[in-house]
């Protein structure tokens, strides 16, 4: 699935834009850093309610699609200004993690 | 107190080389043996100073202290002349002295305050013991910052470093507690090997094996560095740190076990997986440790083994 396409299901609010063409092969849900890093894949969206700047890195040593932060969080600044300058698709929900997770999988989008 | 302090030879060094002139105040309150013992008490609280130079015509002829206003206060001349209470011999010292007479100065007398005249004779400043501290902290502060600038200078300088055999050498200071920045030597080392075509994969785990080692150094030690050799055939990633080191390395390396504080947890920290993903990630991988001396990982991946190269 696009990732454009996933923003306009799940109505997320962009925090710092996708990449045009952008694919999400799968998901991962958790806000322990080196869990992440163990175990997200390539291209999955990350949904976490850590809004620090470390998250931007976790991200970009993953090559994900995008980070979504769930339960409304909004970022930190300096991670927003470390998304921007490296690309990092970040994005915001009031959804809490399960239910993003739960209508990610009701997409279609599993793990790979 | 500061020239006793045997061993702390910056310190030391820096009362011999500062003048007093540089640590002195200049703003300095005087008042004139006419006015009365009642308006300099009033000043002193006012100011909190805890004396004043007694100037007439430009000269200084006395210091009123605090100690001469509670005198007077008790026995009762409190609303007298300063001119019959103050003391009149006055110890002071020459603007162009080395701040290490003061220091000696405030040793040998029991006064906590020293008026500085000029090479006429006239008064142009006022020290104290706690202007000598402020000053030496700003000089050794800044001298700290010059070394540390010094490090950075030196580090970049290194990063553009290729030696023979074509290896580009890297290093990184790691500071601890410094979440902010944890992440750039690993941010360096993706964008290097990227750029030289590296297999995403092998970029993606060197990336990983780093940063895992970055934040370690800010969590768990009393800072450090990175230290990356990369070549055509591979890249080593060394973390050295100063400590506390591990007391059991096996125990750490177990996935799950951590000792991470709360507040580190908050942020995302202590899953007890970054060792045993540096080890998932590495080709080849080392971890020495000493209490009392600190961790040395040493983390290699070669670079053609997953995919080989174009052009083999
Ligand atoms: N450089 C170090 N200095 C001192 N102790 C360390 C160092 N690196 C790791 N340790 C010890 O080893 C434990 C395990 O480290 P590891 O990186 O696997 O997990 P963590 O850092 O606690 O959590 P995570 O990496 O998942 O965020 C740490 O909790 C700490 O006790
Ligand atoms: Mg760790």
């Amino acid at each position: 699935m696009r990732l454009s396409q996933l923003i306009d299901e799940l109505k997320l609010q962009v925090l710092t834009p996708p990449a045009p063409e952008a694919g999400v092969t799968g998901g991962y849900a958790s806000d322990l850093l080196s869990d992440v890093l163990a175990n997200g894949e390539e291209g999955n969206v990350w949904i976490t309610i850590q809004v620090h700047r470390n998250v931007a890195a976790v991200a970009s040593y993953k090559d994900f699609a995008a980070v979504i932060l769930s339960g409304g969080r909004q970022p930190q600044d300096d991670l927003r200004d470390v998304a921007e300058q490296e690309g990092i698709c970040l994005l915001s929900t009031p959804l809490s993690t399960y239910e993003v997770a739960g209508r990610l999988y009701a997409l279609g989008i599993a793990p790979a | 107190m500061i020239g006793t302090a045997n061993g702390f030879s910056v310190a030391h060094e820096l009362v011999y080389t500062l003048k007093v002139r540089d640590a002195m105040r200049t703003d300095v309150i005087t008042v004139t043996p006419e006015n009365t013992l009642r308006e300099v008490q009033v000043l002193l609280r006012e100011h909190r100073f805890s004396g004043t130079p007694v100037l007439a015509d430009g000269r200084l002829v006395g210091i009123v202290s605090i100690e001469d206003i509670i005198n007077a206060l008790d026995r009762g001349h409190i609303s007298q002349r300063v001119a019959d209470w103050m003391t009149r011999s006055v110890v002071t010292i020459q603007d162009n002295m080395p701040l290490s007479r003061a220091v000696e100065f405030f040793q040998r007398y029991p006064y906590g305050r020293l008026p500085v005249l000029d090479s006429g004779g006239r008064l142009c400043g006022i020290l104290t013991p706690s202007d000598i501290i402020a000053r030496l902290m700003v000089e050794l502060n800044r001298l700290a910052e010059d070394a540390a600038r010094r490090e950075t200078d030196l580090m970049a300088r290194a990063g553009t470093r290729v030696t023979d055999g074509s290896e580009l050498k890297m290093d990184f200071r790691v500071s601890a507690g410094d979440f902010d920045n944890a992440g750039i030597a690993s941010a360096r080392i993706k964008a290097v090997l990227k750029e030289r075509g590296v297999d995403a994969r092998i970029v993606r785990r060197a990336a990983i094996a780093t940063y895992e080692a970055e934040t370690n150094i800010v969590i768990h030690s009393m800072g450090g560095k990175i230290h990356t050799a990369i070549n055509a055939e591979r890249v080593l990633v060394e973390a050295i740190d100063w400590g506390p080191g591990i007391e059991d390395v096996e125990k750490a390396m177990q996935p799950g076990f951590s000792t991470a504080s709360e507040l580190v947890r908050a942020m995302g920290f202590g899953a007890g997986m970054g060792l045993p993903n540096i080890q998932k990630c590495a080709d080849r991988f080392e971890i020495h440790s000493t209490v009392g001396s600190g961790t040395h990982l040493r983390i290699e991946l070669d670079l053609r083994s997953a995919v080989p190269q174009g052009g083999e």
